[in-house]
């Protein structure tokens, strides 16, 4: 997806009919980076808000956390007092126009509201161009955003189009928002088709195996029948898991629709505030204690050798004292004795003949090759227990380091989980009563959150026995197959299926995990470069996770992530965006804008050059809206000399609420740009 | 080295659901369990004959590491006579007696609180074995200290 024009009537601080024009690589200059310009308060959000808007009708944006909808004004307040009537409809639009696969895209939405506040929606149009030229248009709000959600799906939009300050909450999504952006990431990099045929593939083995439990006898017959019925069950299980997360998400949102409610009473505002920001904390906490539970697991196996580790500090040692006194390795080269014999030629190149007192020889060398052997093992040995070693330090400290974190994390828990109980008892005992009412119903929501929580971790358990379960019959079934000849047409088809759903599993863990690596290749690339010299000499490298969460190492391969700065965590972001892009994209550049909003105010000059120089070489389209204190003569002329800046916007202040947005040519970069501001001013 | 991997590694049949438990919830793999059993019970000199065998895993999973640790545990009980180790079958064989020792040791000294009350099976109780990592890596742990 490439974005090529906006176009806002009346929307937010932009009165009447406002455009920009996007840069973007196929332009003939090559020119790819657009910069919109403005000092805090001027719209440069409005333009981010804008396209969130249009492509995917969204009012509130992520960083609007504890703000209603009805709070936030969407038309142009300006255009609406200067409306003839109260009952005048104002209409307030943005139109976005891009290109995608070929083909060009216009998503129109419209809202029109009147001065009274009342704001309804209005009309929303999607035209599409496809690479031959033909138009087909749009208007049905569900077809249009299944086609929107092609072209850029809406769980990993903050990945491209997203609020520099924010970014780095990538570092620290909580586990429900990580499960939505894998949903998001797989759609985007294709592994969702993969995942459709398995599902398909699955459902032709259920179907052969209920046929073959219909017809099969004996103890095959049953083992047949055991299958199906358990194959049932999980599924059953399965679907069931699925509603009680769905369940979980639905009571999520009830609870955050009550908060919203309870924010109306002011006496307890300040209460619900703290209660709000703790709650928030709360679950960073957690999430952060289920990472670090997460790396344990990972590592209890390796740590394990650490209570042998007299036997391989001994074994070694034995070895190696053998390796020092020379008895190992042994001198005869069993290539060479296999050639001379079988070449018949000894090494002084006379003819070796059976029985004669050199070939007999010869045979005696061969024979002492079995200790040779004996003696190239040790070898081998001997290397494997000093890499063993060599990490048992490292193993140790790493455990350490983990179990100091999470015993941290918990205390922090509690402490979080006291003060949250006690402000719940100061906001149900408020003087309002239906404050109180609102908060006995948040209890119960809770409450109900809990319970759905334990019964989904249960199944989850249950599943996990069943499936385990299953595979044995299978293997049972496959035995008792050979051993009753119950080998059918039907059978056979059955087989098959189970082997192609086994295949294409198979598959499928390996594309997904291909993929993987291929990001977190791609993202430590991104990461090498962008980084300063300081962080280059602290942090190793990036790790992506199952889960597409991160994680980044020292360079004593340890996690630090709660260590690092939020410079760098924004760095890591980008880098994970930057990579996700390059691996969707089929050409070398990524085909995908980056849409940044004020992506430098968090980082040090050093971090600013590095993106600077590296990702307009890297994406087809930087979007940046910047405001003059990250933004200076500086960082202008280091964009200008990358040869990359085509497009350049001023966002400037008509009085209050009122903002136009004017076209700059880039040669104005080289003055003061606070000085020029202050001068048009 | 040979390090077979054409071995089914065999383990008591009663904890076979310990060990479907243990994968999802405290450990990455199979032959980890195991790999962790085996250090008890070769740490306490413990080992235990199977009196009945179930196929739990195929040594193809188990890691250069782990096998180099079994072949260094045969030879220190075997007065590092190498010949003792050529033949992978008897070195999981007599693993698996370790194992055998030491899941009674990780069953007494760590795990009692996460079993599930209700089953004669040994069986984990999913609802309390989410830290069911911290408390195994804090064994491992303790056992070192």
């Amino acid at each position: 997806m490439i974005l090529k024009k906006l176009i806002l009537k009346n929307f937010r601080q932009f009165k009447g009919t406002q455009e920009i024009e996007f840069a973007f690589e196929s332009d003939s200059n090559g020119r790819n980076v657009t910069v919109i310009f403005g000092q805090n308060g001027r719209g440069k959000t409005g333009i981010f808000r804008a396209i969130m808007f249009c492509l995917y009708g969204e009012h509130l944006l992520s960083q609007d956390e504890g703000v209603a909808q009805k709070e936030l004004h969407l038309i142009n307040q300006v255009a609406l007092d200067e409306s003839a009537s109260d009952t005048e409809a104002i209409e307030a639009s943005v139109e976005v126009k891009l290109r995608h696969n070929g083909g060009n895209y216009s998503v129109k939405r419209t809202l029109l509201g009147v001065k009274d506040g009342a704001v309804e929606p209005g009309i929303l149009r999607l035209s599409h161009t496809d690479a031959d030229g033909n138009t087909h248009n749009y208007e049905d709000p569900e077809k249009i955003k299944e086609l929107v959600n092609q072209i850029l799906d809406k769980n990993i939009r903050e990945y491209f189009l997203f609020d520099g300050e924010k970014i780095e909450r990538l570092t620290r999504a909580s586990v429900e928002q990580r499960k939505e952006i894998s949903k998001g990431i797989r759609n985007l990099l294709n592994v969702d088709a993969l995942e459709k045929a398995v599902g398909a593939t699955q459902r032709l083995k259920k179907k052969l195996s209920q046929e073959l439990a219909k017809k099969a006898t004996g103890n095959f017959g049953k083992v047949v029948h055991q299958i199906v019925e358990m194959d049932e069950k999980i599924s059953q299980l399965k679907t069931s898991c699925q509603s009680l997360e769905e369940e979980y998400v639905l009571a999520g949102a009830e609870k955050k629709q009550v908060d919203i409610q309870m924010e109306a009473y002011t006496e307890i505002r300040s209460l619900l505030r703290e209660r709000r920001d703790k709650e928030n904390e709360l679950q960073s906490q957690q999430d952060q204690a289920k990472a670090l539970l997460l790396d344990m697991k990972s590592r209890i196996g390796k740590s394990s050798q650490l209570l042998i580790s007299d036997t391989v500090e001994h074994v070694f040692k034995q070895i190696d004292a053998k390796k020092q006194k020379g008895e190992i390795p042994s001198e005869i080269r069993q290539d060479l004795i296999e050639k001379l014999l079988s070449d018949h030629l000894c090494i002084c190149r006379r003819e070796l003949i059976p029985d004669t007192e050199p070939f007999k020889q010869i045979i005696l060398w061969r024979d002492k090759l079995s200790k040779a052997d004996l003696d190239n093992f040790a070898l081998d040995l001997w290397r494997y227990l000093s890499g063993i070693r060599s990490h048992n330090e490292d193993i140790a400290g790493i455990a350490e380091t983990l179990l100091v974190k999470y015993g941290s994390r918990t205390s922090t828990i509690e402490s979080l989980r006291s003060r949250i109980e006690k402000l719940n008892s100061e906001i149900g005992t408020s003087e309002r009563k239906d404050a109180a009412e609102l908060e006995t119903q948040r209890a119960r929501i809770e409450e109900k959150m809990i319970r759905i929580e334990a019964r989904r971790r249960n199944e989850q358990g249950e599943l996990a026995a069943l499936e385990s379960e299953m595979m044995q019959l299978a293997e049972r079934r496959k035995s008792l197959e050979k051993e009753e000849q119950a080998k059918s047409e039907l059978s056979e088809r059955a087989t098959l299926a189970e082997g192609a759903v086994q295949l294409l599993q198979t598959v499928y863990e390996e594309f997904s995990s291909e993929i993987k690596v291929k990001i977190a290749h791609e993202a430590n690339l991104f990461f090498e470069q962008l980084l300063d010299r300081e962080g280059r000499e602290t942090l190793k490298e990036i790790v992506v996770n199952s889960d597409y969460s991160l994680q980044v190492l020292d360079r004593w391969g340890k996690p630090f992530l709660a260590d690092i700065s939020a410079g760098q965590r924004q760095i890591m972001s980008i880098s994970l965006i930057a990579a996700l892009a390059k691996v969707a994209s089929v050409s070398e550049v990524m085909e995908i804008p980056l849409f940044m909003d004020t992506p430098f105010s968090r980082l040090s000059w050093d971090h600013r050059r590095n993106l600077i120089n590296v990702l307009p070489r890297s994406c087809a389209q930087w979007i940046l809206l910047v405001t003059d204190t990250e933004f200076s003569q500086q960082e202008a002329s280091l964009l200008k000399q990358s040869g990359r800046w085509g497009e350049f916007y001023e966002l400037q202040s008509k009085g209050a609420g009122f903002s136009t947005i004017i076209k700059r040519d880039i040669p104005y970069t080289q003055l003061n740009l606070r000085e020029s501001l202050e001068a048009h001013a | 080295m040979n390090m077979a991997g054409e071995i089914r590694v065999r383990t008591d049949p009663k904890y076979r659901e310990l060990y479907n438990g243990i994968k999802s919830f405290g450990m990455g793999d199979m032959h980890e369990l195991f790999f962790l059993c085996v250090c008890l019970g070769y740490k306490a000199r413990e080992k235990k004959r199977l009196t009945s065998k179930d196929e739990r895993f195929w040594s193809r999973t188990v890691t250069p590491d782990e096998y180099a640790c079994y072949y260094a545990m045969v030879l220190e009980r075997n007065d590092m006579d190498l010949s003792k180790i050529q033949d992978d079958t008897a070195v999981i064989s007599e693993m698996e007696e370790y194992a055998n020792a030491g899941i009674e040791i990780l069953l007494r000294e760590c795990l009692s609180d996460y079993l599930a009350k209700t089953t004669n099976e040994v069986r984990l109780d999913p609802t309390s074995s989410e830290m069911l990592p911290r408390a195994l890596l804090h064994f491992v742990f303790e056992q070192i200290q």
